[in-house]
């Protein structure tokens, strides 16, 4: 009790401290009203850029984010939404000027510029695909999906599947092994995925369209087209030839391996991805030709086996090289 | 164990991989004519390797496979250091062991060289850096099974690919065994690529009693 009594000593008056902490509230008070009649007096607010004013213009807006009442379905107030215009019945319309403008980077923008569309003057899809998903961007070879919050954390083959029923698993592992499937991130930067990668939030997955593959992309990455006798051959167009760099340097004669080589190959494979290819060196195979000298597998080095020397074909199978490989 | 590079950005991912490093990412398997004095430890080396010029005759080019190795316990102005580590797994006494080796630098040989001049034990079959030591009698029982072919004699005395000493034919007991490469996989996880024994030292394995499938756990996969 005395330590109390000290304590209560120490402050100068009961009153006055009451006093001291009711100012301090009425400070705090002033300061907030400042804050709020800085920007209500028609003060500007800090600048925005424009694509992030109308990026967040579209997600207060996009019926895809908007907040949804758990029990509003058990009331019966309301009911699942199954179409884009069911949104549109339910849900305060947006102005035809608003809904043309999508959040599109703009290296996505240019990307659409090279291929003659518009990006504002795009068509949105009411089609079977875009159904529970945000609204779809459809130029002639590409489909721009955004990944909403509905999706978000799910990965790239289950995001396309659901997208597209009808592809099968392996279709789209090639497809995204090729590059043809990819993601513009939120960032705006364009980036190559796995299968196994995890859509994020506010960011586009770029599908190409079915006519586009088929034509095309006769020959996915991952894909050759074998003759009768095993032996890889050109397509008739020759489309896929100019994405081959081992074509692009043509002029002299492709001379396939034969059947036995490319088991021989196959068997060496360990490991393979889209960055690198481990193959077990067997020790008495050189890296090089050795004149004159023939090891225990004879004349054959690894040289020869990658197209390097002599343009040979590649000798992995389900391996298109787009660039010449490099031993590392 | 060879590793290609699909792209270019790959090639420059894994030529970091390959720089000097403080851990180490992967791991060779040998079998030594015998058996260091250490059960493990580190090594350093400082190695002169003269490639040679293609105005010297040398017909495959400015980089020559059989480069000229200057092997120094101390750095000079053009050496550069090779640095392993190894660990005695298994050992027939004197006469042999099974040695990891962790190589912590990326010098061409390093092992083969380390193994023969830094732990005194050369590689069995490496006629090249080794010499006559790789090919003892003591382990004729090996050598004598495996198969023997044509005699053949190296001009230039390399013989790496084959040993080939007196008529012996031992292939190098040398094996890349795991590499951990700069890549993850769904989990998180790098990614760890493990080559199967050849078959020349699996058969001198099991003919000492050795496993051939161990996993290495100092190279996490």
């Amino acid at each position: 009790m005395r330590y109390l009594f000290c304590l209560v000593g120490s402050v100068p008056s009961l009153p006055a401290f009451v006093n001291f902490l009711r100012l301090g509230k009425i400070k705090m008070r002033c300061t907030l009203r400042r804050l709020v009649s800085r920007f209500a007096d028609g003060a500007k607010p800090p600048p925005l850029s424009p694509a992030f004013s109308s990026y967040m213009s579209d997600r207060q807006t996009s019926p895809a984010v908007q907040m949804r009442d758990p029990h509003a379905e058990e009331r019966g107030e309301g009911r699942r939404l199954s179409s884009s215009s069911d949104h549109h019945q339910l849900l305060p319309q947006r102005s035809h000027q608003a809904a043309k403008r999508m959040p599109v980077s703009l290296a996505a923008r240019d990307d659409m510029i090279r291929q003659g569309v518009s990006p504002d003057g795009l068509a949105m899809t009411t089609g079977h695909h875009a159904t529970p998903f945000a609204e779809t961007l459809i130029t002639a070879s590409k489909v721009y999906h955004p990944v909403t919050s509905e999706h978000f954390g799910t990965r790239v083959d289950d995001f396309v599947q659901q997208l597209y029923p009808s592809w099968d698993r392996q279709l789209v592992y090639q497809l995204v092994q090729g590059g043809h499937i990819y993601r513009y991130r939120h960032n705006g930067k364009r980036t190559y995925t796995r299968v196994t990668d995890r859509v994020q939030l506010n960011e586009l997955v770029v599908v190409p369209t079915e006519e586009a593959w088929r034509r095309q992309l006769n020959r996915p990455s991952g894909m050759e087209i074998l003759g009768p006798d095993g032996a890889p051959i050109a397509t008739a167009d020759g489309a896929d030839d100019a994405n081959n760099g081992l074509a692009a340097n043509s002029g002299k004669r492709r001379v396939p391996l034969s059947t036995a080589t490319r088991e021989e190959a196959m068997r060496w494979t360990l490991f393979k991805n889209e960055h690198v290819v481990v193959i077990n060196k067997p020790s008495g195979v050189p890296m090089t030709r050795n004149a004159g000298r023939a090891g225990a597998y004879g004349t054959m080095n690894i040289a020869d086996r990658l197209g390097n020397s002599r343009n040979l074909g590649p000798p992995y199978p389900s391996t298109v090289w787009t660039r010449k490989p490099a031993a590392c | 164990m060879l590793i290609l590079a699909r792209d270019k950005d790959a090639f420059r991912m894994l030529g970091r991989t390959f720089q000097r490093r403080v851990v180490p990412n992967s791991v060779y398997w040998g079998f030594l004519v015998g058996k260091p004095e250490a059960s493990h430890g580190r090594m350093r080396m400082h190695l002169d390797i003269d490639r040679g010029s293609q105005k010297e005759g040398n017909a495959a080019g400015a980089y020559s496979a059989t480069p000229r190795i200057i092997a120094r316990p101390t750095p000079t102005k053009t050496s550069r250091v090779a640095i392993a580590e190894f660990i005695v797994n298994a050992d027939i006494r004197e006469f042999g062991s099974f040695v990891s080796l962790y190589p912590l630098s990326s010098r061409p040989f390093q092992e083969r060289i380390m193994c023969a001049h830094a732990l005194r034990c050369p590689i069995f079959g490496d006629a090249r850096f080794g010499g006559e030591a790789s090919f003892p009698d003591t382990l004729s029982m090996i050598w004598n099974a495996m198969p023997r072919g044509k005699r053949r004699v190296d001009e230039d005395g390399g013989g790496d690919v084959v040993g080939d000493l007196q008529g012996r034919r031992v292939p190098l007991h040398l094996h890349h065994r795991k590499i951990q490469l700069p890549y993850k996989n769904a989990r998180g996880q790098f990614i760890t690529v493990s080559a199967p024994m050849p078959e020349h030292m699996k058969r001198t394995f099991e003919v000492l009693g050795w496993a051939t499938d161990k996993d290495d756990p100092l190279i996490p996969s």
